[in-house]
C-alpha cells in the first residue's frame, strides 16, 4: 500500500512537471509581449525595457526556465505582471472561494446524478428512463453561460428566489474572520450565523448550476453501469433464488456499479475545479477561475502558469483518491496490480 | 393455420422495424435537426436582412412580426444574426473536430504501432494535456496566440486532440497483434504503409464516432471563449459573442438578444450529440 502510494505520487509528479514545462514554453515561445501590456500603450521604449528587466523577461530563455523551475520547487509561482503581487499568495487567497463553490456543486451533482441514474436504471425503457435520457441529452448540449443567464433572468430578477449574482456575500456585509476561507464555516466559527446564511444564499444558484451541469455524466454512467450489473449472471441468479428486488438492486446492482460511478464522480470533480471559470465570471465569484479569466486577457503569464499547476495538482489528487476508493468499492482490485 | 403464421410473422417484422427505429431514433432526430440547421444557415441569409446593419432608432425591440427574434441594442435583427452565426459556428466546429480527429488518430496509431520511446513521449504528453478540460487548454492557447478566428480553431483543435490519441492508440495496440500485420510485412510493406494502409483504417471507427460528439463540444468551447471575450470578437455574428452582448440587456428584462442565439446553439450541439449517441449504439450492436 505504502509502496503503491509512493509510486503513484511519483508518477503524478512527473505528469505535473511535464505540464509545467509545456506551459512555460507555450507561453514564452508564442507571440504576445507581456511587458507591453504592463507598461501600457503609451510607454516609452525605456519603460518597456525597465519592465522587462524587472520581471526577468530580458534573460535568455533557458535562464528564465531555470528561474521558473527554481521558484516552483519553493512553491513560488512568480509575480503577476499586472498587479505586481505574488501569484502564490493571490491564488491561495482565492482558492477557498473556488473550493467552496466546487464542493457544493459536486455534492449537488452526485446527489442528482446518482438518484436520476438509479430511477432510470430500475425502469429501463419505461417513461422515467426515457425522461431521464431526454434530460441528459438536452442537458449535455446546454451552454453553461446561457443556462446561467436564463437562471439569473428567471430565478433572480423575475421570481426573486435567489439573491443577486454579486459574489460571495450581499452588499454591505463584511466577511467573517478568516480561518478556513470557507465563508459558511468561518461564519459559524465566529458565531455569526447571519453571515453563514447569507453566504449559503449567495452560493446556492451558482452551485446549483454547476451541480446540474455536472450531474449529467454521473446520471449517464450510473444508469448504464447499474443496468449492466442488473443484467449480469449473478443478479439473475439472485432473482432465481427468489430474493426480493430491493435487495437484488442494492447487492447486485448498485454495489457492482459503484466503481464506475466513482470514476464518473472523479471526472466531475476534475471538471468543477477548472470548469467554473465561466460561472465564476458570471456570478462575480472571486475564485481562481475569475482570476485566470482576467489574467489571460492581459497576457499575465505567471498567473496562467500558477493556475495550470494548481489545477493540475488538484486533478492528479482527485485521480489518486478515485483509485484508492476503487479498491475499497471493489476488493478484487489490487492496488499496483501486483497479482496480475 | 397459415394465416396465423403470417400474422405472427407480420407482427414480428413490425416489432423488428420498431426496434430498429427506436434504436436509431436518436440518430435520425440528430440528422434531421442538423440538416435543418445547415439548410437554414445556407439559405436563410438570402431572405433575411444583413446581420451587421445597425438601426439606432430600433434598438431592443421585442419580438414581433417584422423582427421574429427582436432586435439587439444596436437595432440589429437578432434572427438574422443568429442565422448568420450558423455558418461560422458550424463550419468552425466541424473543421475543428475533423482536424483533431486526423491529428489525434495519426499520433495514436503511430504511437501504438511503433511503441517504445515514441509511445512513451506521445502518451506522457497526452496524459498531461488530458489533465485539463479541453476548454481550459483552448483558453490558454488562444490567450497566448491572440484573439483571432484561426487561433480559436487551433486552440480548440489542440484541446480536443488528446481523446482521439487515446482512442486510436488503444485500437492500434490490439490491431498490431493480429496476423495480417506480420503478413503484410512479409509481403514487403514498410512501416508507413502498415500504419497508414492497415492500422489506421482499422482503428478509425471509434475516432470517427467521437468526431461528431467533438463537433458539439467544439461549438460549446468556441462560444464559451467568445463569451469570455477571448475568442471571436464583436461585431462578428457568433453565438457566444451575441450571448455576451445580450448579458447586460437580460438584467434589464430584455431577454431576446441572449435567448435566441443560445437556443439555436443548443439545437446545434444537441444534433451532434444525438448523431454521436446513435452511431455508437449502432456500432456496438
Amino acid at each position: 500500500m505504502a509502496r503503491y502510494l509512493f509510486q503513484r505520487i511519483g508518477s503524478s509528479a512527473v505528469t505535473i512537471a511535464i505540464m509545467a514545462i509545456l506551459v512555460f514554453f507555450a507561453s514564452r515561445v508564442l507571440p504576445g509581449d507581456p511587458a507591453l501590456v504592463r507598461a501600457g500603450s503609451n510607454a516609452t521604449p525605456e519603460l518597456i525595457a525597465q519592465v522587462r528587466t524587472q520581471f526577468g523577461l530580458d534573460l535568455p530563455l533557458h535562464q528564465q526556465f531555470l528561474q521558473y523551475l527554481y521558484g516552483l520547487i519553493q512553491g513560488d509561482f512568480g509575480t503577476s505582471i499586472r498587479t505586481g503581487k505574488s501569484v502564490t499568495t493571490e491564488l491561495m487567497h482565492r482558492l477557498p472561494a473556488t473550493l467552496e463553490l466546487s464542493l457544493v456543486g459536486f455534492l449537488i451533482a452526485s446527489l442528482i446524478g446518482i438518484s436520476m441514474g438509479i430511477i432510470a436504471a430500475t425502469n429501463p425503457n419505461r417513461w422515467p428512463d426515457t425522461l431521464v435520457r431526454a434530460l441528459t441529452a438536452v442537458g449535455g448540449s446546454i451552454p453553461s453561460f446561457w443556462l446561467a443567464l436564463l437562471a439569473i433572468f428567471f430565478l433572480v430578477y423575475n421570481l426573486g428566489v435567489f439573491p443577486s449574482p454579486i459574489g460571495r456575500l450581499p452588499l454591505g456585509m463584511s466577511p467573517p474572520p478568516r480561518v478556513t476561507g470557507f465563508y459558511t464555516l468561518d461564519g459559524l466559527l465566529a458565531g455569526e450565523v447571519s453571515v453563514t446564511l447569507a453566504a449559503l444564499g449567495q452560493l446556492a444558484l451558482p452551485a446549483l448550476i454547476l451541480g446540474v451541469l455536472g450531474s449529467i455524466s454521473v446520471t449517464r454512467i450510473t444508469r448504464a453501469s447499474t443496468i449492466e450489473a442488473l443484467a449480469s449472471g449473478h443478479a439473475r441468479a439472485a432473482r432465481g433464488f427468489n430474493l426480493k428486488s430491493p435487495s437484488i438492486f442494492l447487492q447486485e446492482g448498485l454495489r457492482n456499479a459503484l466503481p464506475t460511478v466513482i470514476t464518473a464522480m472523479g471526472l466531475v470533480a476534475g471538471y468543477l475545479i477548472a470548469g467554473n471559470i465561466i460561472i465564476e465570471k458570471i456570478f462575480s465569484w472571486p475564485g481562481i477561475g475569475q482570476y485566470l479569466a482576467t489574467a489571460i486577457s492581459q497576457s499575465d503569464l505567471d498567473v496562467v502558469q500558477g493556475f495550470v499547476i494548481i489545477v493540475g495538482i488538484g486533478y492528479v489528487t482527485i485521480n489518486l483518491i478515485v483509485d484508492l476508493l476503487y479498491s475499497v468499492a471493489d476488493p478484487r482490485i489490487e492496488l499496483g496490480g501486483s497479482k496480475s | 393455420m397459415s394465416s396465423i403464421h403470417l400474422a405472427t410473422r407480420a407482427a414480428s417484422r413490425k416489432r423488428f422495424r420498431l426496434t430498429v427505429v427506436r434504436q436509431n431514433s436518436a440518430l435520425i432526430t440528430g440528422i434531421v435537426l442538423l440538416f435543418a440547421l445547415v439548410l437554414l444557415g445556407a439559405f436563410g441569409p438570402l431572405f433575411l436582412p444583413s446581420p451587421n446593419v445597425t438601426a439606432p432608432g430600433q434598438s431592443l425591440m421585442a419580438p414581433d412580426s417584422e423582427h421574429l427574434f427582436g432586435t439587439d441594442r444596436y437595432g440589429r435583427d437578432v434572427l438574422a444574426r443568429s442565422v448568420a452565426a450558423i455558418r461560422l459556428d458550424l463550419m468552425l466546429a466541424v473543421g475543428v473536430a475533423i482536424m483533431a480527429m486526423a491529428l489525434g488518430s495519426i499520433l495514436g496509431a503511430v504511437a501504438g504501432y511503433i511503441g517504445g520511446w515514441v509511445d512513451d513521449v506521445v502518451m506522457r504528453i497526452t496524459d498531461a494535456l488530458l489533465a485539463f478540460p479541453g476548454f481550459v487548454l483552448a483558453l490558454m492557447i488562444v490567450a497566448f496566440l491572440g484573439h483571432e478566428i484561426i487561433f480559436v480553431a487551433i486552440g480548440v483543435t489542440i484541446g480536443s486532440t488528446p481523446h482521439f490519441v487515446r482512442l486510436a492508440r488503444a485500437r492500434a495496440l490490439s490491431e498490431r497483434e493480429l496476423d495480417y500485420i506480420p503478413a503484410s510485412k512479409l509481403a514487403g510493406a514498410n512501416r508507413g504503409r502498415v500504419i497508414f494502409g492497415h492500422i489506421l483504417p482499422n482503428a478509425i471507427s471509434a475516432p470517427l464516432i467521437q468526431t461528431t460528439v467533438t463537433a458539439g463540444w467544439a461549438i460549446l468551447d468556441i462560444a464559451g471563449l467568445s463569451f469570455l471575450g477571448i475568442g471571436i470578437q464583436p461585431p462578428t455574428a457568433e453565438w457566444g459573442t451575441m450571448i455576451a452582448e445580450g448579458y447586460s440587456d437580460i438584467l434589464t428584462g430584455k431577454w431576446w438578444p441572449a435567448l435566441f442565439p443560445g437556443l439555436l446553439m443548443l439545437l446545434a450541439v444537441l444534433s451532434f450529440q444525438l448523431i454521436g449517441d446513435g452511431l455508437s449504439r449502432r456500432n456496438s450492436l
